[in-house]
């Protein structure tokens, strides 16, 4: 019942309703649904409809997904090399990117070309915005003074299953650290009146442009 | 020393993720303890109310007292926490009924305030229209294939159809149908 | 603008849908520590519109070539309950924590904590504090000295307030002082900060948690 963060199936929950272009291979009435209206469904005419819902047409057969143009071999080579160029900051990619990647990998193999090097590229790409973000928070508790509080952190293109990754040691790390710099302070750790003092502004992962 | 007992129950508890028997003896003794120390602490108060702000009675009345509340804290810390597992119990298998195993371990009290949480949380769920304590993981299909592994005969399911359900056979239901059933493990979900 | 590859920034030309808020409803809640007013509205409108599809279906079973739409409205139809349970879920979960602070909060608060809970809610955590009170009683408060019987005020649980959240603008907001610390919060970053100084902006709907 206590569980911090949102499992990965639930994150991948939420990114099932990112829209996605379909081509139909059946007719069918607009649908209505709560984030909008999709259709309607002519063969052969792509449409944009969310991923939930493209994924079980693609199941019974109704339909092939166009991968996003962000998920092509070309795209995804310039946007590891560059995320391998820059060190502070991510490259900019969908907010759920992971999610619908495997999503699309384990779903629609069959209408992604070149799936296996799109695969590893993926993986790479993961790993080191993984890397980057350990060296960047460890960087950011190291550039603080003994005594001083954690400051805030801000980041640019983090995706939701990699903040939900680092959720834990994060909150749990910066909530100790916070607690045990305002033990001595005699108040409770519920005061509301503590305020840190001694912070600077410092921000990570923002590019300056 | 005093409070070992208080301080035992919470490590009890401590070392298992799972309800172990309610130790009534460990909590009758914190208890006895308890009242041994206020009558003990009375009787310093008032045999030597001139001598009360001298440093001998003084830290022997602090110790007596804080050993009291630190008892008490111990055993609603205890208390409390079995508490959680029994909820805990409740949201997680949907049941409203406690299997002999585990009630075995419950005190009396522990089992009327099970039934009684039931009550107010079935009150709840069906006054907002859902039941809250199924459905751990997201939808994904509408349909799921199970296999019946305990014995259920005809059974009318919450859309209105009937299935005969008997012991291994195999069905294609609606997934919001059957959720209770997967749940208590009359029907597994075939992957 | 600028154009929209990835997709990130389309909430820029579209009003929110009833999906987006529910969907945000429900994040926050999970990741606020504490208790946050019931979103009612949304979660009117969203049953509402639940039970117009649900009896579209119903009115579907009958005829074979609707039956195909009226299956991919109940799958519609799974996922916003799943979400509205997450979300009622997560505030019962609070409220048994809370429950002695929350009514607290109502009883000494003004018109804003009068909605912090549904009606519902209500009904349950009053009933909910006098099943627990009686518990604590019976089993140990009338054993012990009067002197000792009345629950330390220290022994109500509150939220941790001063938890570290990530949290993300819904639009971009400019300078705020976060502790000694002046923040420019833009609807294009993510920041990870304490919950306690941007708690007014979550409460005011001018911050996401994430």
């Amino acid at each position: 019942m206590e569980d911090i963060a949102l499992s990965p199936s639930q994150i991948e929950f939420i990114a099932e309703d990112t829209t996605i272009t379909v081509i139909p291979n059946f007719k069918m009435e607009s649908l209505i649904f709560l984030s909008g209206e999709y259709g309607p469904f002519v063969p052969s005419f792509p449409i944009d409809i969310p991923l939930w819902l493209a994924i079980s047409l693609k199941k019974k057969k109704k339909c092939t997904i166009t991968p996003p143009d962000w998920m092509t071999y070309n795209k995804l080579q310039s946007r590891y090399q560059e995320e391998n160029k820059i060190n502070d900051g991510f490259v900019e990619l969908p907010e759920n990117f992971i999610e619908i990647s495997i999503l699309l990998l384990t779903n629609c193999p069959d209408d992604i070309k070149d799936i296996n090097n799109i695969q590893r590229l993926i993986e790479n790409i993961l790993y080191r915005r993984e890397s980057k973000l350990k060296q960047s928070f460890s960087n950011h508790l190291k550039s603080l003074a003994d005594d001083e509080s954690l400051t805030t952190m801000e980041f640019k293109n983090f995706s939701m299953m990699e903040i939900n990754k680092v959720r834990p040691p994060f909150v749990s790390g910066a909530n100790k650290l916070y607690k045990i710099q305002n033990s001595d302070s005699g108040n409770n750790n519920n005061s509301q009146s503590q305020s840190a003092s001694n912070t600077s502004s410092r921000s990570l992962f923002s590019k300056k442009q | 020393m005093f409070t070992k007992k208080a301080i035992d129950l919470i490590i009890e508890l401590r070392s298992t993720d799972s309800i172990p028997h309610y130790n009534d003896g460990s909590i009758k003794a914190t208890i006895d303890e308890i009242i041994a120390l206020y009558e003990d602490l009375i009787k310093t108060i008032t045999e030597h109310k001139e001598q009360k702000k001298e440093p001998y009675y003084l830290t022997h009345a602090i110790t007596f007292h804080n050993s009291i509340n630190r008892d008490k804290r111990c055993i609603l810390a205890y208390l409390n926490e079995r508490l959680n597992r029994i909820k805990e119990f409740r949201w997680s298998s949907g049941q409203s009924l406690l299997p002999d195993l585990l009630k075995e371990k419950l005190s009396q009290n522990e089992i009327q305030f099970f039934s009684d949480y039931d009550k107010i949380l079935t009150e709840y769920n069906s006054k907002v229209g859902l039941d809250l304590t199924v459905d751990p993981q997201p939808p994904k299909e509408l349909y799921i294939e199970v296999r019946v592994i305990k014995e259920l005969g005809e059974v009318v399911l919450n859309s209105g159809c009937t299935v005969n359900l008997n012991l291994n056979t195999t069905h294609f239901l609606k997934r919001s149908d059957i959720t209770t059933l997967v749940k208590n493990g009359s029907l597994e979900h075939i992957l | 603008m600028m154009n929209d590859e990835y997709g990130n920034s389309n909430n820029n030309y579209k009003e929110l849908t009833l999906l987006d808020k529910l969907k945000r409803a429900w994040i926050n809640e999970k990741y606020a520590p504490n208790l946050l007013i019931y979103e009612e509205d949304i979660i009117r409108d969203v049953m509402e519109k639940i039970e117009e599809k649900e009896s579209l279906c119903a009115s579907a079973i009958s005829n074979i070539n609707l039956q195909f739409t009226a299956n991919i409205y109940e799958m519609e139809i799974e996922r916003l309950k799943y979400i509205i349970k997450c979300y009622l879920v997560e505030r019962i979960k609070k409220i048994d924590k809370y429950y002695t602070s929350i009514l607290l909060q109502i009883e000494n608060g003004d018109e804003y904590d009068d909605k912090l809970l549904s009606e519902f809610e209500i009904n349950y955590c009053q009933k909910y504090k006098a099943l627990m009170d009686g518990y604590f009683k019976n089993t140990l408060l009338n054993s012990i000295p009067k002197d000792f019987q009345k629950m330390d005020s220290n022994a109500i649980n509150k939220p941790f307030l001063n938890t570290f959240v990530f949290c993300k603008p819904r639009e971009d907001l400019g300078d705020f002082l976060v502790d000694d610390e002046t923040i420019d919060f833009k609807k294009s970053s993510i920041y990870f900060l304490r919950y306690l100084p941007i708690k007014s902006l979550v409460e005011g709907g001018k911050m996401d948690l994430i």
